[in-house]
């Protein structure tokens, strides 16, 4: 079982390698798509979202749908 | 179709003369100012036929025959949001009472080029003369990377103009090709997987039998766009059943193959930029792995410090609404009475100066008095937006807010309700889930707004002890800051239930945190005047309306002053007029007595109106919360505005301009007896009993306009009340009752 997003601590990197079917198709339009980097940034104050960092961009994604992504520490 | 971006050189469009530019493009991409500067920031605002979404538009500058319009912010042409799909639907001209665009500008940042790209590809795709905007050129450079425009232009096989866009860099380009004929642009290089392509090849061909004017293009992508999305889908259910058949069945043989066809537009677009932003983009330089903007997000939004800083802003914002706005409200104040006093000296004494001086005069005062606090919350609102703090206060409070059912976006309007709805209303725009704002909207009235701290003051101070409780806390200050936390609390109560009955897609999971930037004053104070007129102009009408009507409502039917005292008026009246030398006491004495009779006089006729006999009319409905006929005719003058009732309480106990502050309406209140009994009228009780009804109560006509402005329906205003009053008579009536039944 591959790690999802939602399991990688922040200041690491990460690539995509799939997601679950319900995740919303806008995360992918966003560039979370496989073979796209992550840096994982940093967690809000009540932990919740987290800030990735996608193709240059700083995206805040709650954790309930980090989770439906599948990655891969580098 | 795959390398197919050279084959062709751009096309000329057949008509030079364009009338419709539309710009398009990523949140954060500076569409705005790209538009402003087009406009010379003349713009004008109104709504998509039917839905709440805002339309912007404006005439070119030196091409006055051009209109512009700046479309809501998008991240797809797929649409996830109302917003997104007016976008997409005023670029594929699908929008009843819009004209076909002549020409797109699809705005780019460059620092995000292969995210923007994404949209820009999907409206190459089709077919319209474009122009692509690659916008903060400057912050690219900071970013030690460098993009070769030409290559790009070639690439894409439309123009593209590299701007600085806050610094005015590369208008004159963008002007110079707008003025001339834009190109159409040549196909974009990406391709679909064999099998999607093969059901959107006979989709096209089956739109072109039902829309045979659609150029070859367009049928394409929209084709896809509609195998897509459930919500353009929807659309052509009205259109054409047998297209909405065709597009099932194609979903229906994808699915069998296990093919994710909304997937296959995303992967080949991406994999084509991929290439693309690869061969065109170069780093000049290594640069520092932190940014500017990190440095100020480590502190920003640091686990412990981000909050503490957020609600250190949040007290500043609104100290500085209250201690910079009171000056300029008294002003006002100030300024409308002596206009009034003008009135009455020029004008002779009767009806159409009373309906001059206390409806008109007063009711546009009733508006204008609420300018500065909107004016300034519009500026500290439009500085967060400006600087990229309103991002963070979202992100920060997001986890909190979901806890109600609400999310990070409604954090600053619902707080700017504490100064008024009316902003806070306005402020809900920016949300991206017409759900989310909809709760919004339905609780931010709950916040105790500063209309209803001159009704707090003067009850507080009339009937709560000033005794100490603890420390430095009075029993007063403690009364303050509880009705302020109970409206709160409600709100926060009331989104919790709403949310369970609106089940809706929450989309607002993704916030994208733009980079901090200098703020650019001009936008910031545009911002602050539009929002500031916006108020005015729909706020301005209801409330000038109400406060006429409440003034006919107050003085209609009129009564005659009783025998003996238009008798004795006579008296005074002819000794004053006739003795010229009466001694200055005697002279004081004698106006204090004609004032005395006046102040008689009005309050006998707020009696005999028809507000005194509708508050005689609720008065049975309205007993058990411990009100007279005298407070529920005050209650009903709030209507129009909630401090309404404190001038409307002074007319009724014969006080003479009567504030939050005076002391004679205080006494007057604390000292009023039943004329029956003899007992006081107000105990203690009756007066929180009265302020819990309106910590919850909507009194509050321009709150209700404002509402159906952006709701665009009377339904929800209509809701709004409706539950609100509810709230507001059920919960006075638990104090009245249980304080009564404990002895209070």
């Amino acid at each position: 079982m591959p790690l999802t997003l939602s399991e990688i601590k922040p200041g690491n990197s990460c690539r995509v390698v799939g997601w679950s079917s319900n995740l919303s198709d806008r995360l992918l339009e966003l560039g979370l798509i496989p073979g796209s980097m992550i840096d994982v940034v940093r967690k809000a104050p009540f932990g919740d979202p987290v800030v990735y960092k996608v193709k240059n961009c700083q995206l805040a994604i709650s954790r309930v749908e980090a989770a439906r992504i599948f990655v891969q520490v580098l | 179709m795959a390398e197919s971006c050279h084959e062709t050189e751009f096309t000329v469009s057949a008509d030079p003369k364009i009338k419709s530019v539309l710009i398009a493009g990523n949140p954060n991409s500076g569409k705005s100012t790209v538009f402003n500067l087009l406009t010379g920031m003349r713009q004008r605002i109104g709504n998509y036929p039917g839905v709440t979404v805002e339309r912007k538009s404006g005439p070119l500058l030196g091409h006055e025959h051009v209109e512009v319009v700046d479309l809501p912010g998008s991240y797809s042409l797929n649409p996830k949001s109302l917003d997104e799909q007016i976008a997409y639907e005023a670029i594929a001209s699908l929008l009843p009472g819009e004209v076909t665009p002549d020409v797109i500008v699809c705005v780019v940042n460059a620092t995000h080029l292969e995210r923007n790209l994404y949209l820009a590809s999907q409206i190459l795709d089709m077919g319209l003369p474009t122009v692509v905007v690659l916008n903060m050129m400057d912050e690219l450079e900071g970013e030690g990377l460098k993009i070769n425009v030409a290559q790009l232009q070639d690439e894409l096989g439309a123009p593209v103009i590299p701007m600085v866009a806050t610094r005015g860099e590369g208008l004159d380009e963008l002007r110079k090709i707008l003025s001339g004929a834009v190109p159409i642009p040549a196909r974009t290089g990406w391709n679909l997987s064999d099998e999607v392509e093969a059901v959107i090849e006979s989709l096209s061909v089956k739109l072109g039998e039902i829309r045979p004017d659609l150029a070859k293009r367009r049928r394409r992508s929209e084709s896809l766009r509609t195998l897509n999305s459930d919500r353009l889908l929807a659309k052509w259910e009205r259109e054409s059943e047998e297209f909405v058949r065709a597009v099932l069945a194609a979903r229906g043989e994808l699915d069998d193959v296990q093919i994710n066809y909304s997937q296959a537009e995303v992967m080949g677009r991406y994999y084509w930029l991929g290439k693309v932003v690869a061969r065109v983009t170069s780093k000049l330089k290594e640069v520092k792995a932190l940014t500017v903007s990190d440095r100020l997000d480590a502190v920003l939004i640091h686990r412990v410090f981000g909050p503490i800083i957020f609600a250190a802003i949040l007290l500043l914002v609104f100290q500085s609404i209250f201690s910079w706005a009171t000056p300029a409200m008294d002003l006002i104040e100030l300024g409308m009475l002596q206009l009034g006093s003008l009135v009455r000296t020029v004008l002779p004494p009767g009806m159409v100066t009373d309906l001059l001086v206390e409806g008109v005069i007063a009711g546009v005062g009733n508006v204008i008095l609420f300018l500065p606090q909107i004016l300034l919350l519009f500026f500290f609102l439009s500085l967060m937006e400006s600087t990229g703090y309103m991002a963070r206060t979202a992100f920060i409070m997001d986890r909190v807010m979901r806890r109600v059912g609400l999310t990070g976006g409604s954090v600053m309007p619902m707080m700017s309700g504490f100064a008024c709805a009316i902003p806070a209303i306005m402020a809900t725009r920016t949300m991206d889930s017409q759900r989310d704002r909809l709760l919004t909207i339905l609780v931010v009235p709950l916040m105790s707004c500063s209309a209803r701290l001159p009704v707090y003051t003067l009850f507080i101070a009339a009937f709560i002890p000033s005794e100490t409780l603890f420390g430095p806390f009075g029993y007063q200050s403690v009364t303050m800051f509880s009705l302020y936390i109970f409206g709160t609390i409600t709100a926060f109560v009331a989104a919790g239930v709403l949310s369970r009955i609106f089940k809706g897609p929450n989309s607002s999971f993704v916030i994208e945190l733009p980079p901090y930037r200098v703020p650019q004053w001009k936008l910031v104070f545009w911002r602050m005047y539009d929002r500031a007129k916006v108020f005015m102009v729909t706020a301005g009408k209801i409330i000038f309306v109400f406060s006429i009507v409440i003034w006919f409502a107050a003085s209609f039917p009129r009564t005659e002053m009783p025998i003996e005292a238009a008798e004795q008026r006579e008296i005074i009246e002819s000794e004053l007029n006739q003795n010229a030398d009466l001694s200055v006491d005697r002279t004081v004495r004698l106006e204090t007595e004609l004032q005395e009779l006046a102040n008689a006089e009005a309050s006998r006729q707020i009696e005999f109106s028809l507000i005194g006999r509708l508050g005689k009319f609720i008065e049975p409905v309205m007993r058990p919360l411990g009100f007279d006929w005298k407070l529920s005719a005050g209650l009903l003058s709030a209507f129009a505005a909630r401090e309404v009732i404190i001038g409307a309480l002074g007319t009724i106990y014969s006080v003479a301009d009567a504030d939050e502050n005076s002391l004679a309406l205080r006494d007057h209140l604390k000292n009023a007896r039943d004329a029956r009994t003899g007992q006081l009228v107000y105990r203690p009780l009756v007066a929180l009993s009265l302020l819990v009804f309106f910590v919850l109560a909507l009194q509050c006509s321009s709150t209700l306009a404002i509402a159906k402005r952006e709701l665009n329906s009377w339904k929800w205003p209509t809701f709004m009340w409706v539950y609100m009053t509810t709230l507001a008579y059920l919960a006075s009536l638990a104090v009245y009752q249980g304080g009564s039944a404990l002895g209070f």
